[in-house]
């Protein structure tokens, strides 16, 4: 089995927005969130040399970032004093770190995630991770950030007719996955 | 860069996906919103586009997704170059 190696400088583009949407379901500030992602970030920069390649790159960064999450819930615990917030935890019959739970449960940090909507969004960003970066960009671009197709195609390069055959291809793509991994 | 087809489509079938795909974002005009419906009417393969289309639509309406901008996703680069 080949090992895995890093690519720091695409880390950014690959998994920036994945990242954000994971931590906003846990976290439900979106500056708070931007914050812990790029800490993650620096914080895989700086330990890239403990990288063993065992697990995939992804896979790694998340370890970081669900201790960053933590980390996020630890301070605001002892800033505000653990008694008011180990007051709202249903603990006496569950066991386990509070904290752990926080982050593994998203349904238990923000009311604005269910569960269902955080496994869509994840796997919609699966899936926008699987067609080519270009056209994943655009798609996004277009439809999730609603910029004009004028902005659009100074910013990428393209054509109105090329923006609208990439915007075909993306849907197709992305229906076509989310068919196997979400309808 | 010129991007001739879309997956080997028959003509027709090309332009009706291509205004379908308006349609999702409000950009179609009458006319081409009426030939997607006659054209869908014959067609199995367009009208199942056109369908899966709409449920895609649907489906990231409902979901709200929130991306890093270019600019916020710059200053993260810019942070890692330090």
């Amino acid at each position: 089995m080949s090992k895995e190696s890093l690519q720091p400088e695409l880390w950014v583009d690959t998994y920036s927005d994945y990242f954000l949407y994971y931590t906003l379901s846990r976290v439900s500030d979106r500056e708070v969130a931007k914050d812990i992602v790029s800490e993650t970030f620096l914080a895989g920069l700086k330990s890239k040399a403990n990288f063993e390649g065992r697990s995939t790159e992804k896979t790694w960064l998340t370890s970081i970032l669900n201790r960053k999450i933590i980390d996020h819930y630890r301070k605001i615990n002892s800033n505000k004093g653990q008694a008011e917030v180990k007051m709202n935890y249903a603990g006496e019959d569950q066991e386990g770190s509070w904290l752990e739970e926080q982050v593994a449960n998203a349904g238990s940090t923000s009311a604005d995630f269910s569960i269902e909507n955080k496994e869509l969004g994840e796997a919609i960003l699966a899936c926008l991770e699987q067609i080519h970066p270009k056209h994943a960009e655009i798609f996004k671009m277009k439809t999730l950030q609603n910029y004009d197709n004028d902005v659009i195609c100074k910013e990428m390069g393209i054509t109105s007719s090329n923006l609208w055959v990439i915007i075909h291809r993306a849907r197709k793509a992305l229906a076509s996955c989310l068919d196997s991994s979400w309808f | 860069m010129e991007i001739k087809n879309m997956n080997n489509l028959p003509r027709p079938c090309q332009k009706v996906a291509e205004f379908s795909d308006k349609q999702q974002y409000g950009e179609a005009g009458f006319w081409e919103k009426l030939r997607v419906q006659i054209h869908i009417l014959h067609c199995k393969h367009c009208h199942s586009y056109h369908i899966k289309n709409e449920e895609l639509t649907l489906l990231l309406q409902n979901h709200e997704l929130k991306f890093l901008s270019k600019s916020e996703k710059e200053e993260l680069k810019a942070r890692m170059a330090l």
